[in-house]
């Protein structure tokens, strides 16, 4: 799997924006967008959503910037900060509706996947709690350990894995529906 | 060593998780569609830093202070229907049920009372003249 730790801040930026420079701030968005908006996709399966809970996202991390402690890494407070901000969200959502699996949809074309099979993973995801889709996420999108995950999350190390299995369990089941694959 | 689903469903990244992967299409028909959809990067709105700002110096939403007037409602109704139910359990209930015990099966509810009252003060005031 490609690894990367992710939400990575440039020092000198984080510092800036610490001390209330706009201008700082709004780098620290940019270099922020594209792993908050695609964590928060995956958390929504809905762009619109994934606009708002972005958004939400930025706006939590300015109010509490001066809460971080400059001595620790960024990454991992950041994504505490992400992990609360999406469940709090997602608390606030009425349930998804689950679109039938043989209608038309309009998720967005992943690379190495056909669209009934893109359609049936979201629709199988989107029926865990947001907790099981930020561990999806944290753990196939940003390849992080199953520690960091659980530090993310602040949950022990077994439920991170129970919550892994169930999502992938999840979505066995529907594929062997769909496909008819057996083990 | 051999691993069936559950077991690989719970430790996708052992060496044995990864045997079983080559045995079992189910699960790794389920690994490749989430390592897929996990490579998939979608880019950001283009406003998102601005709409972020636009937030930030947007002045705090009322919500919160709407919920708070709801939890304080809610809690206002709690307590009124607490203090209701206690009144008929312990004050009427018992005086509804001793008045039919000495005047008889005529009353049946709270508001028979007064005229099951009126009735036992009767009988009373006609005990004391025969005596």
């Amino acid at each position: 799997m490609e690894c990367f730790m992710g939400f990575e801040a440039d020092p000198g930026t984080l510092a800036a924006a610490r001390g209330g420079d706009r201008q700082a701030f709004r780098a620290l968005i940019d270099s922020l967008a594209k792993e908050v908006y695609n964590m928060a996709y995956r958390v929504t399966f809905n762009e619109a959503d994934a606009n708002d809970l972005s958004q939400e996202v930025f706006v939590t991390l300015f109010r509490n910037l001066g809460r971080y402690d400059p001595e620790r890494p960024f990454a991992p407070w950041f994504r505490r900060v992400v992990t609360n901000t999406a469940i709090n969200y997602r608390k606030r959502q009425r349930p998804q509706r689950v679109l039938p699996d043989s209608l038309a949809s309009d998720e967005p074309a992943v690379e190495g996947l056909t669209p009934d099979e893109v359609q049936h993973l979201e629709n199988a995801l989107k029926q865990l709690p947001a907790e099981y889709r930020l561990v999806v996420g944290y753990y196939y999108y940003q390849g992080l350990e199953l520690v960091d995950i659980a530090a993310a999350m602040q949950v022990p190390v077994g439920t991170v894995k129970t919550w892994l299995f169930r999502a992938r369990e999840a979505l066995k089941e529907r594929l062997e529906k769909r496909f008819g694959a057996r083990a | 060593m051999t691993m069936n689903c559950a077991d690989y469903l719970r430790h996708v990244e052992s060496s044995e998780a990864r045997a079983h992967l080559e045995t079992c299409v189910a699960c790794r028909q389920t690994e490749r569609m989430l390592r897929a959809h996990g490579r998939q990067e979608l880019a950001p709105p283009e406003g998102l830093a601005d709409a972020v700002m636009a937030a930030i110096d947007r002045p705090e939403s009322k919500r919160p202070l709407v919920r708070e007037i709801w939890r304080f409602a809610a809690a206002a109704a709690a307590v009124v229907v607490v203090a209701v139910s206690t009144y008929f359990a312990y004050d009427v209930a018992p005086i509804v049920s001793q008045i039919r015990e000495e005047v008889g099966a005529g009353v049946e509810s709270v508001k028979q009372v007064p005229k099951a009252l009126e009735e036992r003060v009767r009988i009373i005031l006609e005990k004391g003249n025969e005596s």
